[in-house]
C-alpha cells in the first residue's frame, strides 16, 4: 500500500514540479539567460563581458590609463614649478615706521595733501 | 564546440536548478545567486569534462551552494523560520489561502477560468510547494534529487555528500510526510 502511495506521490510531484517550470515568466527567463551568458563568457576568454547593469558603461582602452597617469603627473610638476619659481613682483613697500612718521608729521602731511596745487602754481609761475 | 554544448546544457537545466534553489531558499534573489554561482563554477572548473559528467557535477555544485547558503543563514534564519511557521500555520487555520510564493504561480490557472481539474492542480502545487519548503533541508534535498531529478541512491549520496543509508532515511521521511499532506490529491 505504501509503495503504491509512494508511486502516486512521485508521479504527482514530478507532474506538478515539471509543470511549474512552464510557468516561469518572461522576465525570470531573461534573467536566467543572462546568468548563463555571464558564466559562458569565462570560456570565450572575454574578460570584459558586459553584465546586465553595466551594459551602457564605456570601455576604456587598456593603454590609455598609464598614459593618462603620466600626463597628469607631468602637469602637476609643471604647474608646481611655475608657481615655485615665479619672479616676485617689485613692490616698494613703505615700512610701518616710515608710514607712521609721515602721518605724525603734520607739516609734511599738509604739504602732501596740497601737492597738486603746488605743482599747478609752479607751472603757472614758469609760464608767466 | 564545448561552448555550444555547455550553453545547451545550461539552457536545459537552468530552470530546474532555479526551482530547486527557490524551494530551498524561498527567495528569488538568493536562488538566482546560487544558480549563477553554480554555473560559474561548472564553467570555470569542469568545462573540459565530458558531457555526461556535467549533469552530476552541476547537481553536486548546486547542492553544495544550497548547503552553503543554509549554513550562512542558519543562525539568522532560526528565529525567522520559527515566526514564518507560526504565520503560515495561522494562515492555514484561517482560510488555507495562497502562500506568498505561490500567488503568481497559480494566477495563470485561476484567472483564466480553467476547468476544475486545473484549479485542483494549482492547489496541489501550492500544497506541494508549501510542504517542500517546510521539510528539513536534507529531506528536501533527498526528495528533489531522487524524485524530481531522477538520481539513483548512490548518485544522490554523492550529491548530498552523505551515505546511501542516510539518503534512504531522508527520502523515506520526506515521502511519509508529503504523502500525509497530499493525500487528498493522490
Amino acid at each position: 500500500m505504501n509503495d503504491t502511495q509512494n508511486q502516486k506521490l512521485e508521479i504527482l510531484a514530478n507532474t506538478l514540479l515539471d509543470d511549474s517550470l512552464n510557468h516561469i515568466d518572461g522576465e525570470l527567463s531573461y534573467r536566467l539567460a543572462q546568468l548563463r551568458k555571464n558564466a559562458l563568457a569565462q570560456l570565450s576568454g572575454n574578460q570584459t563581458f558586459i553584465a546586465e547593469n553595466s551594459r551602457l558603461s564605456p570601455t576604456i582602452p587598456g593603454w590609455l590609463a598609464p598614459v593618462s597617469a603620466v600626463t597628469a603627473f607631468a602637469s602637476i610638476v609643471i604647474i608646481s614649478a611655475s608657481i615655485w619659481f615665479q619672479p616676485t613682483s617689485v613692490l616698494i613697500a613703505i615700512s610701518p615706521v616710515e608710514e607712521l612718521a609721515l602721518l605724525s608729521d603734520k607739516q609734511n602731511f599738509e604739504f602732501y595733501e596740497n601737492l597738486d596745487f603746488y605743482i599747478w602754481l609752479d607751472e603757472t609761475n614758469e609760464a608767466s | 564546440m564545448t561552448l555550444v554544448s555547455l550553453e545547451q546544457f545550461l539552457k536545459e537545466n537552468e530552470k530546474r536548478a532555479y526551482k530547486m534553489a527557490l524551494i530551498a531558499t524561498r527567495s528569488q534573489d538568493d536562488a538566482l545567486d546560487i544558480v549563477q554561482d553554480a554555473m560559474m563554477k561548472l564553467v570555470q572548473s569542469y568545462a573540459d569534462r565530458s558531457i555526461s559528467e556535467w549533469g552530476p557535477l552541476f547537481t553536486r555544485i548546486l547542492q553544495n551552494r544550497i548547503r552553503d547558503w543554509y549554513r550562512s543563514q542558519s543562525v539568522k534564519n532560526r528565529w525567522q523560520i520559527f515566526f514564518d511557521h507560526q504565520l503560515s500555520r495561522q494562515s492555514d487555520q484561517l482560510d488555507g489561502s495562497d502562500t506568498r510564493h505561490n500567488v503568481i504561480e497559480n494566477a495563470a490557472e485561476l484567472k483564466n477560468n480553467k476547468p476544475e481539474n486545473k484549479l485542483e492542480q494549482a492547489r496541489a502545487m501550492q500544497t506541494l510547494n508549501r510542504e517542500l519548503e517546510k521539510l528539513p533541508h536534507r529531506q528536501q534535498q533527498a526528495f528533489l534529487l531522487r524524485c524530481w531529478q531522477g538520481l539513483s541512491v548512490s548518485d544522490t549520496a554523492i550529491a548530498m555528500k552523505c551515505s546511501e543509508g542516510s539518503v534512504k532515511t531522508h527520502y523515506s521521511r520526506a515521502t511519509h510526510r508529503l504523502r500525509d499532506m497530499l493525500k487528498d490529491y493522490l
